[in-house]
């Protein structure tokens, strides 16, 4: 913050005197721009700096501006307003980008390469409460992650900025730099976990494939410092570290968690539930759905829906490292895996 | 805490352990345990031997997590058999290569060391025996004490007999530059004849950088390797430059003092195989897109029906004539496709005029999700069921970064079916699966054998085919082929080894799909079809009239023109009133959703956001079930053009007929005015006209001169208006005196005098 205010000091005496609204913005955090633009102040020019910064940067600024006024960053599961999203113009040219509802969502989610999509959908299988895809690591002192999440009754404090946390004067202004031209470091996923009475939350990072050797490490790691620094858990992933074949089944079955909100009561499928599981017990997955849809009189269709659903929420035990056959009976390993991961990727136990 | 076992490899984690590398435990006796390094690099000529290490600083280490337990990685050479280190190093079954012979030298040097070892490993270590033993058996047999002692080091640390395997695969230190003292490969022939060293010009590093800055800068697309070598020589490694015929040309150096072409074909692309010359030349796009290895399939981790689709747009590649004419050209189709990635099944697809958008992207994803047996029939394809096109849900559709990519197309596929788009990364075709292969494969067997297609089969020259089909005959062609592809053609590569029991060889994709379904590897049902239409059909301004629904023209703004035959009305709207409020109030707006590509129905969007089907009721029901809203603009852009280029005529016609009219009135007006002139000429033929008149002047006559009509017949009874009809008409009345004997005179004065006594008689009698 010192050499943000210092950098302003020495190119233009009217912002020393008169810092501007977005000057104030990144002094002082999401929520104060939300309360400015609730008062009614309006776009902004942006800072005055150097004359190096153009025109398309000051646009990206006042873009940035008012993504925080939106609320961007901040919100928890379905309210949750996400800071980058896929449009006409940031088309990849190295990997797929994906948008859609992740399961047990109805916001859709924006994720800027498939292996981010899975380590998503990954953590929500081991149990996260929440996952904030693109999550911005503010550059200024600011409330919690965790701060608004319902039933929450922990008292949190705030966190520190990036500004606060860097060393030396040139990441300092290196990151207000691109602050200025309208970009924000994130971390790839903001996960929640634990008891939703008192959540904790980590930093979920998804580095390159060519990141397991240590030849593409994001440098700077803001991501590691920042999670250090307030205290969270950190994880960087890399695509080798998730199975192919856990990753197709784990996608296969994911959809089917929102098909069944749409359309099952929740006493039917808890019928359907404990008659597949009676059926599993001496069956194949084929025969214990034709068994059930004769007793429940339910079209087969609607039957293997609720099959995926089980085997995403594991109330029936499968691994999913192995391909799934349903005319054979389930091999058993699933729950232990999802607890495995629990271990590794969340530190602790369920 | 933690127990140490023999064998085991610590590996350093911290550097307060004092080690270099990982360590073997060789040993492990009450306080004391032996640990040799894995060390088996080239550093060091002879490897380290066993080293004594306390007990308990070892699991103090390992506890306090500055060691811990790891796997030993063997190098791959030692995991080849001798027949594979004998191919690849020159050996053969008689005689071994040289690195398996050195390893079958060590191992007998070493051979009664490690018997003796293990049958007394901790006396071998604590008591110093195995020094004594090499000692003892340099002296005997052919090898030097350190030699013994490297291969035995190296067998206890490795715990395997590859590890003295020779190192001379190594030799000449591949994949490293060799710095050049003299130009590599054979002399030439002039060196040759005259036996002396080669002359040729060797590089140095200068030079390499060089030819790769010229290998980078000239061999591009459509320049040999030879111009591009010519280029570099004539940039870096020219002597002057002299004027030739006026212009600046260089002098290149003398052959050997400059690289050669092979040099120059060797350190231009530097092993980076992305600066091959084919490479270079095809260009990145191209080579990505047609020439590059696939290692393996984009529907790998597809495992449901339904999972993942993919879709693209491509040209119709045939012209189409009009419906309504065959020499009226209407255009190129567009064709969105969608292909079901688990079974290659095409669900649906979008086939109309309109450029690829957001619209035809969304259109044909609704397409895919709602039943075709309409759709089929209105192209007089009669009985498709669901087991030729079936309807899908897609949970997830992959699509390049065109049509698709719209915040359009991202919101309404949320909302309508909650599903995930994938924007596969640009320039890659493979990415999308099949479907690209599709749009090659549906020109081949449709659109390019097609009278009217843009590109004739076996690259033919251009002919200018004329556009024949019309679009109706034209999608009638695409169903036959979607039903030929989904329920006809065999598919033996997607039959999998658990469908073979139930399944032959030559099952179609609908067979597959079938027993997909049945297994239960199938997302879910199809979404609500009211939904879909609710989202996914576009929307149209309209109006209500007293009449029905009329559509708007789409391309007028905000301007209220009406699309001819697009009259729509259903129950909905008499129960509702809205005819009946439009009859009152005037015309309504309203907004309807509907397939631009069928105008047989439309969908009502109501106040309440529900849907009400409407059918159109025009009576050219030929004109809804053969045209697109595409088409009929067109007709009635026509019609109005040619209404506008013969307004001339039809203004001049109808002011012909006017004119006609108006001058045939005329002329009976003319004539009219004619003979009143005339009746006023002669007053007796004033009353000419009126007969009653003219009766009642004949029987006052009469009367006058004693001829009346006995019975009162014949005589003049005046009526007024006010008197009833039924009463009986009153008794003539006497004519005065004066009047009388004015009407006996025959002249025409006498006659006038008579005729207005009579009527100041009558006036006076009134």
């Amino acid at each position: 913050m010192r050499q943000h205010t210092q950098q302003h000091r020495s190119t233009a005496k009217q912002t020393e005197r008169k810092p501007t609204s977005s000057q104030s913005h990144l002094n002082s955090g999401p929520q104060s721009a939300s309360k400015d633009a609730q008062s009614g102040t309006g776009r902004s020019p942006g800072p005055r700096t150097t004359s190096v910064r153009t025109r398309r940067d000051a646009s990206r600024y006042r873009k940035l501006e008012q993504r925080i006024r939106d609320g961007a960053g901040q919100g928890h599961l379905d309210d949750y307003v996400r800071m980058w999203e896929i449009t006409r113009a940031n088309i990849s040219r190295f990997g797929s980008q994906l948008t859609g509802p992740l399961p047990g969502y109805r916001r859709g989610s924006h994720f800027r390469a498939r292996s981010h999509f899975e380590m998503a959908l990954l953590a929500l299988w081991i149990g996260a409460l929440d996952v904030r895809e693109n999550y911005p690591l503010w550059l200024f002192s600011h409330p919690h992650p965790l701060s608004g999440w319902p039933d929450d009754r922990v008292e949190r404090r705030p966190c520190s900025g990036l500004l606060e946390l860097v060393d030396g004067e040139l990441s300092a202004r290196n990151l207000i730099r691109q602050a200025l031209r309208g970009s924000i470091p994130d971390v790839t996923l903001m996960v929640t976990f634990g008891n939703p009475a008192h959540p904790r939350c980590m930093l979920l990072e998804c580095l390159g494939a060519n990141a397991a050797d240590g030849k593409e490490r994001p440098f700077p790691d803001y991501s590691e410092l920042y999670s250090s620094a307030n205290d969270m858990r950190y994880f960087a992933s890399v695509p080798e570290h998730v199975g192919h074949t856990l990753m197709a089944n784990l996608v296969a079955c994911s959809y089917a968690v929102n098909a069944v909100r749409r359309t099952m009561s929740p006493s039917l499928l808890a019928a359907i539930e404990d008659s597949l599981r009676l059926g599993l017990e001496h069956n194949t997955f084929l025969g214990a759905v034709e068994a059930t849809s004769v007793r429940l009189k339910i079209d087969e269709r609607s039957l293997w829906t609720v099959v995926h659903y089980m085997k995403w929420r594991q109330t029936i035990d499968v691994d999913m490292r192995y391909p799934v056959y349903h005319s054979e009976r389930p091999i058993p390993g699933g729950q232990a895996l999802r607890s495995a991961l629990q271990r590794i990727i969340f530190g602790e136990t369920s | 805490m933690t127990t140490l076992l023999p064998g085991s490899i610590l590996a350093k984690v911290s550097d307060e352990v004092p080690f270099t590398t990982s360590m073997r435990l060789l040993v492990v006796n009450a306080d004391m345990c032996w640990v040799i390094p894995l060390d088996f690099s080239d550093h060091r000529k002879y490897s380290r031997g066993p080293v004594p290490v306390s007990c308990i600083k070892l699991e103090r280490w390992l506890d306090e997590g500055k060691l811990r337990i790891a796997e030993f990685e063997r190098p791959k050479i030692w995991t080849a058999s001798d027949e594979d280190l004998n191919r690849r190093y020159g050996g053969s079954a008689q005689k071994n290569c040289a690195i398996v012979e050195a390893r079958e030298t060590a191992m007998a040097a070493i051979e009664t060391l490690v018997e003796r070892y293990c049958s007394d490993m901790v006396g071998a270590l604590t008591k110093g025996n195995y020094t004594e033993w090499i000692d003892e058996a340099s002296k005997t047999g052919p090898h030097h004490k350190a030699y013994l002692y490297d291969a035995f080091h190296r067998y206890l640390a490795a715990d395997n007999k590859q590890v003295l395997l020779g190192d001379t695969y190594r030799n000449g230190g591949r994949g490293s530059p060799k710095k050049q003292t003299r130009k590599l490969g054979r002399r030439n022939a002039d060196d040759a004849a005259a036996n002396s060293e080669s002359s040729g010009y060797a590089l140095n590093d200068h030079d390499k950088l060089k030819i790769a800055c010229g290998w980078e800068s000239f061999v591009t697309d459509g320049r040999s390797t030879r111009t591009a070598y010519l280029e570099t020589m004539g940039t870096f490694y020219a002597d002057r430059i002299e004027i030739v015929n006026g212009t600046e040309t260089p002098i290149l150096k003398p052959a050997n003092q400059r690289p050669t072409q092979r040099q120059f074909n060797y350190w231009g692309p530097r092993d980076d195989p992305a600066q091959s010359a084919t490479r270079r030349m095809l260009g990145e796009h191209e080579y990505r897109l047609n020439h590059r290895g696939l290692p393996g399939s984009a529907s790998n981790d597809v495992l449901l029906i339904g999972q993942r689709a993919w879709t693209d747009s491509s040209g119709g590649d045939v012209r189409l004539a009009s419906v309504f004419s065959r020499c009226t050209e209407v255009g190129v189709a567009t064709f969105t496709c969608i292909v079901e990635a688990r079974t290659e099944v095409i669900p649906g697809v979008y086939i109309g005029f309109e450029r690829p958008s957001a619209r035809t992207q969304l259109l044909a994803a609704a397409h895919a999700a709602l039943p075709k047996a309409d759709w089929c029939a209105r192209f007089g394809i009669h009985g498709v069921t669901e087991d030729q096109i079936p309807a899908l849900r897609l949970d997830e559709i992959a699509a390049d970064n065109g049509e698709a990519r719209n915040g359009e197309v991202i919101r309404v596929s949320l909302k309508a079916w909650e599903g995930w788009i994938e924007y596969v990364r640009a320039g890659d075709g493979t990415a999308k699966g099949s479907v690209e292969g599709e749009h090659h494969v549906r020109h081949r067997e449709v659109d390019h054998l097609l009278p009217g297609t843009t590109h004739s089969p076996g690259r033919q020259a251009r002919n200018e085919s004329p556009a024949i089909l019309n679009y109706y005959e034209y999608v009638a062609h695409h169903i036959r082929r979607i039903i030929y592809h989904n329920s006809v053609q065999p598919a033996p590569h997607l039959v999998m080894g658990e469908m073979r029991g139930e399944l032959s060889a030559f099952a179609t994709r609908m067979d597959v799909f079938r027993w997909l379904m049945k297994h239960g590897y199938i997302n879910g049902k199809p979404p609500d079809a009211e939904m879909i239409r609710a989202h996914m059909l576009p929307s149209f301004p309209a109006s209500i009239t007293k009449h029905g629904v009329f559509l708007h023209r789409p391309d007028r703004g905000s301007k209220k023109e009406y699309v001819l035959a697009c009259r729509f009305v259903g129950k909905y709207l008499n129960e509702s009133g809205l005819l009946e409020a439009a009859r009152r109030n005037g015309v309504i707006p309203a907004e309807v959703s509907l397939d631009p590509n069928d105008l047989s129905v439309a969908w009502f969007r109501t106040r309440d956001f529900g849907l009400e089907r409407l059918e159109n009721v025009d009576r050219d029901r030929w004109l809804i079930q053969h045209a697109t809203l595409h088409e009929l603009l067109f007709l009635q852009d026509r019609d109005q053009r040619e209404r506008l280029q013969n307004s001339t005529k039809f203004d001049q016609d109808a002011f012909n007929f006017l004119h006609e009219r108006d001058a045939h009135s005329s002329v009976a007006v003319e004539q009219y005015n004619i003979a009143q002139e005339r009746t006023a000429a002669s007053p007796q033929g004033q009353d000419a006209p009126n007969s009653a008149a003219a009766r009642r002047t004949e029987t006052t006559l009469l009367e006058k001169s004693g001829l009346a009509d006995p019975v009162g017949k014949f005589t003049y009874v005046p009526r007024t208006t006010s008197a009833p009809t039924g009463d009986k008409a009153p008794a003539a009345q006497p004519l005065p005196a004066a009047s009388a004997a004015s009407v006996t005179s025959p002249s025409s004065d006498i006659a006038d005098d008579v005729l207005a006594a009579i009527d100041k008689f009558i006036k006076k009698d009134s």
